[in-house]
């Protein structure tokens, strides 16, 4: 594959390259080749969260960038970590006014987990066997010392190209093609508690065309977008070790994997300025169309593999789901101080796609082919009052309808309503928000917002769903939010910003009953004697959630919960641009601390559970230096040390085991812990 | 880890070709260029910008449409009051002391810009409305016209700052995703800057397999991948929200082992084995939780 890319672009190169030469005008050139060793030391069972989205490896790097420009023609290309798992080649040029261009290749790695394991045979195929344990013909394999070591790993490239073409003034058209492609595997699950990587073969296409109008105050377009994914594995089988009754009698079945679709989509924009009152209108409507066809058979569903397939009430899936939008926004200044804006969103989902019954009595899954429509509508205002203060309103409106086409179904004596009727949730959010830079050294700014929820369901708790839906429930909403920005001294600037958010779920018997998030930064840089620059960073967030729970269908809380996340960062760095004589030097220092609990209070019922201390916790310290010695004007090397150090502690991962019970784990997570030092060595020539 | 293999050598080696045919083009030029249309009014004062200036994109974009446009003047105004009163409030800068107001500078750019697809909805975008204007992100005095994400953009937008370096994230500090991946900074008619009408509508870009439709669906996913996620970085896992059991008893939180109290007894070590709270909790048998085409009932989603 990188072959071709390659082939491609130096073919495109001799195309494009003459074309430049060609042009009247002199030749600017400008840009950079760069070259270099690497030597990487991890220290970790896993270190796949060490290199998760990059591919940080012994051997040479190298990166490549060149500008070349000639009358009207320009070019540039850049090329980062050629060769490598995650490296980037991209090329932009064209003709001023006329034509761009651009064609790109890029991939990377996305490192799940490596080292994990499993008894199965056929990893990373669609074909999972399970062997019998040689001693045991009713159970698996249960000594891991004779088990398959596999990575979770994927490797995504995306690749393309687009062209503008300005046709004769005012219109243009641009076009562009792009292939995603995904290759690995990934976590999943089959049955219950038996952890599995997903072989993914995916591709993408990509096709975009847009047709423009172009005016000082007007512009016009109308655009086309297809997109089509593939996934080559449709299911995966797998054997069962240890179906019901402990025989290993490795009856095999079908995961079902995600589908291929087809994604259709015209839309418009229209925008025009100079209108009255200094107003400036903008319009745009779409029409989508998402689809696909999947029968049991291309997934191997049958009556052989699946027992209840004769209940099926069709045996093929035509999805159809089809998106309409339409906004409109309004801008104006009908008097000098005064900005406003009007706008209203419309959004419709609508699935029409087919209804799969299970069986007679357990009705089918129109309950679940969620529709809904939006209509959202705002009005804001500025107003600039002396001393350099602005102050904005604003109140937006936001109604949400959701639906199926089925009203009810019954399932022995129950009657289950699922969206029955249309669930509708109102918001009614009103804002104002308070500005001024009156002095030079100072902004300040202070917004306070309120959201009020409103649901017109019968009764939020329905049993029969087993759902509350804390998304979809009356809630108020009540934040703060302070900015600040000062700038003291000529060469030091301070920012704050400080956000106190609290929701309260009005009427919620179980489920979040009220969440406050409290967060802070600040930043500071320093342009300090001899341009050299200190600038550090700190956050600090605060997050608390409590929730009443129930069980079983009872009708008051049995206890309740709270969960507490807490996360602080603090990072501080410093750039000298010349230390000594021709020596640069840039040192960064970053440290974060995620430090999570889950509390039960036990006085409701009487009951005993245990605080969660270690949910979700790590740690992460990362150390940069580097410093760049310009032997010439046009020749420098780079000197360059990386240290990182992770560490992370759930309650889900300790007294980590692969086999529990009937269960089985892979190691997927366990030992994301690293230690990490990377140092490399680079040349660069400027030209 | 380990050394590269030899094909990827190669990869480099055609690289490095595809570079030389840049060179042997080039060397065949003449790489020295002045902008003749920097005033020598403006160089007296501004010597080390206005040198800078000659090598920036900009400059060359003049150049090469066969234009010198105003020099300096044509963005920083007539010279001549400065010239007697070297004050900032006797020229326009675009500096954060500038003296013009965020939308006169932004409108000195939009006189040259104003016909730039990319601008079709600058006028309505929430940047404009928040006195963002053009110089705040682009420099136009380098010689790329690129912006430097995402740093440039958390200058204003600090928790996001704080986001993008959390253990779980999307790849944006190794700029595999940018923001404006996602997000149009010149303006859009959507919600949040967004490129898409929705937000699962962006997200379904990259994220193809999401799409369905499917048989069986979790309607909070159908209906915002927001609701669980948050797209620029979490303490949890997958860029959930919340730790993930925690999550999902927000909705399922009764009946059978839906509310049950998975404390610290429940993990591998603890004692209520029957009541699993193991690994990746929840999805380790929910797995298809974003929805399938499983035509069997148990477990679709």
């Amino acid at each position: 594959m990188m072959k071709k890319i390659y082939i491609s672009m130096v073919l495109f190169l001799s195309l494009a390259v003459p074309a430049v030469a060609a042009a009247t005008g002199d030749v600017q050139v400008q840009g950079m080749v760069e070259g270099g060793v690497q030597g990487v030391d991890v220290n970790s069972k896993d270190s796949a969260k060490f290199q998760e989205f990059r591919d940080l490896d012994d051997g040479v790097l190298g990166a490549l960038q060149l500008n070349l420009q000639k009358g009207s023609y320009f070019l540039q290309m850049d090329a980062v970590n050629p060769g490598s798992d995650d490296q980037a080649i991209g090329l932009k040029g064209g003709d001023y006014g006329k034509l761009t261009y651009k064609l790109y290749y890029d991939e990377m790695p996305h490192n799940y987990s490596f080292n994990a394991i499993s008894f199965y045979r056929g990893i990373g195929t669609t074909r999972l066997l399970a062997p019998s344990d040689p001693l045991n013909d009713d159970a698996w394999e249960t000594s891991t010392d004779t088990w398959s070591t596999f990575d979770y790993t994927v490797q995504h490239r995306k690749y393309g190209g687009e062209v503008k073409i300005s046709l004769p003034s005012p219109f243009y058209i641009t076009v562009g093609a792009e292939r995603r492609e995904q290759e690995g595997n990934r976590p999943y699950s089959i049955r219950e508690n038996v952890e599995v990587p997903y072989p993914v073969s995916f591709e993408t296409d990509n096709l975009n065309l847009k047709i423009g109008y172009l005016k000082k105050n007007m512009s016009a377009s109308l655009s086309g977008y297809m997109s089509e994914f593939t996934n080559n594995n449709k299911f995966l089988y797998w054997e069962d070790p240890n179906p019901s009754g402990g025989s290993a009698a490795n009856i095999p079945q079908n995961a079902v994997l995600d589908p291929d679709n087809e994604y259709y989509k015209l839309s418009g924009d229209f925008s025009w300025r100079g209108l009255p009152l200094k107003s400036t209108l903008a319009l745009s409507a779409s029409s989508a169309t998402l689809e696909n066809s999947v029968s049991a058979g291309e997934y191997n569903v049958n009556a052989a593999t699946m027992a209840e397939f004769n209940s099926l009430n069709r045996t093929k899936f035509d999805g159809d789901i089809n998106y309409t939008s339409f906004s409109m926004t309004a801008v104006s200044r009908p008097i000098e101080k005064l900005n406003t804006r009007l706008y209203y969103r419309y959004m419709e989902k609508e699935n029409d796609s087919s209804r799969i019954s299970y069986n007679a009595t357990s009705g089918d899954n129109a309950k679940e082919l969620l529709s809904y429509e939006k209509d959202t509508a705002g009005i804001e205002a500025g107003y600039r009052l002396p001393f350099r203060t602005k102050v904005d309103v604003g109140y937006e409106y936001m109604n949400t309808d959701r639906s199926t086409e089925s009203s009810s179904y019954t399932n022995g004596t129950t009657t289950f309503y699922r969206y029955d009727t249309a669930e509708s949730t109102t918001d009614d959010l009103l804002f104002v928000k308070l500005k001024n830079s009156y002095l030079d050294w100072l902004t300040a700014k202070i917004r306070y917002k309120h959201l009020e929820r409103d649901v017109d369901f019968a009764s939020i708790y329905n049993s029969s769903q087993h759902v509350t839906r804390f998304d979809a429930t009356d809630k108020s909403v009540d934040e703060w939010k302070l900015g600040v920005e000062v700038y003291p001294l000529d060469r030091l600037d301070f920012g704050l910003e400080f956000t106190h958010q609290k929701t309260d779920y009005d009427d919620v018997r179980d489920s979040r009953t009220e969440d406050t998030r409290k967060k802070v930064y600040l930043d500071m840089a320093w342009h300090a004697a001899r341009n050299a620059t200190i600038s550090s960073f700190v956050g600090l967030e605060n997050v608390e959630t409590d929730a009443n729970r129930i069980t079983n269908l009872d009708t008051s809380p049995v206890y309740a919960q709270t969960l507490e996340d807490n996360f602080w960062t603090f990072g501080v760095a410093l750039n000298v641009p010349d230390i000594v004589k021709n020596l640069s030097l840039d040192i960064s220092w970053q440290y974060q601390d995620s430090d999570g609990e889950v509390k039960f209070d036990n006085g409701l019922t009487n009951t005993s559970y245990e605080d969660i201390n270690d949910s979700d916790d790590y740690t992460k310290k990362t150390l940069e230096a580097k410093a760049v010695y310009a032997i010439n004007p046009n020749l420098s090397v780079t000197l360059s040390y990386l240290y990182e150090r992770y560490t992370f502690s759930d309650i889900g991962y300790n007294n980590y085991q692969n086999i529990l019970g009937s269960d089985y784990y892979s190691g997927l997570y366990a030992n994301q812990n690293y230690e990490a030092n990377v140092g490399y060595l680079l040349l660069t020539y400027k030209l | 880890m380990g050394v590269k293999r030899n094909s990827e050598w190669i990869e480099i080696g055609s690289a490095v070709a595809v570079f030389l045919s840049f060179f042997l083009v080039i060397t065949f030029s003449t790489p020295v260029l002045t902008f003749g249309a920097i005033q020598e009014i403006c160089v007296e004062c501004h010597e080390e910008v206005a040198s800078a200036f000659e090598s920036s994109f900009h400059a060359k974009a003049w150049k090469g449409a066969g234009t010198s446009g105003n020099g300096c003047q044509s963005c920083h105004g007539s010279a001549d009051a400065h010239k007697d009163d070297p004050s900032k409030a006797t020229i326009i800068t675009f500096g954060k002391d500038s003296m013009q107001s965020a939308e006169e500078r932004s409108a000195r750019c939009l006189e040259c810009h104003a016909t730039s697809s990319n601008l079709s909805f600058w006028d309505i975008g929430k940047h404009l409305a928040n006195d963002v204007t053009c110089t705040n992100c682009h420099s136009i005095h380098v010689q790329r016209s690129t912006v430097g994400q995402p740093d440039v953009c958390f200058e204003c937008h600090r928790s996001t700052k704080a986001q993008v370096i959390k253990q779980s994230r999307h790849p944006i500090l190794e700029g595999k995703v940018q923001c404006s991946d996602c997000h149009n900074p010149h303006g859009t008619i959507s919600e949040s800057m967004l490129l898409a009408e929705t937000p699962n509508l962006l997200c379904f870009t990259c994220h193809a397999d999401k799409r369905g439709p499917f048989i069986w669906v979790h309607p909070p996913a159908e209906e915002n991948c927001l609701i669980c996620h948050t797209p620029h970085g979490s303490n949890h896992e997958s860029l959930m929200a919340e730790r993930l059991n925690v999550l999902c008893q927000d909705c399922h939180d009764d009946r059978s082992h839906h509310g049950a109290a998975y404390d610290a007894t429940s993990g591998f070590g603890g004692a209520n084995q029957s009541n699993r709270f193991v690994a990746r909790a929840c999805i380790e048998c929910h797995h298809t939780m974003h929805g399938s085409v499983n035509f069997r009932r148990s477990f679709s989603r």
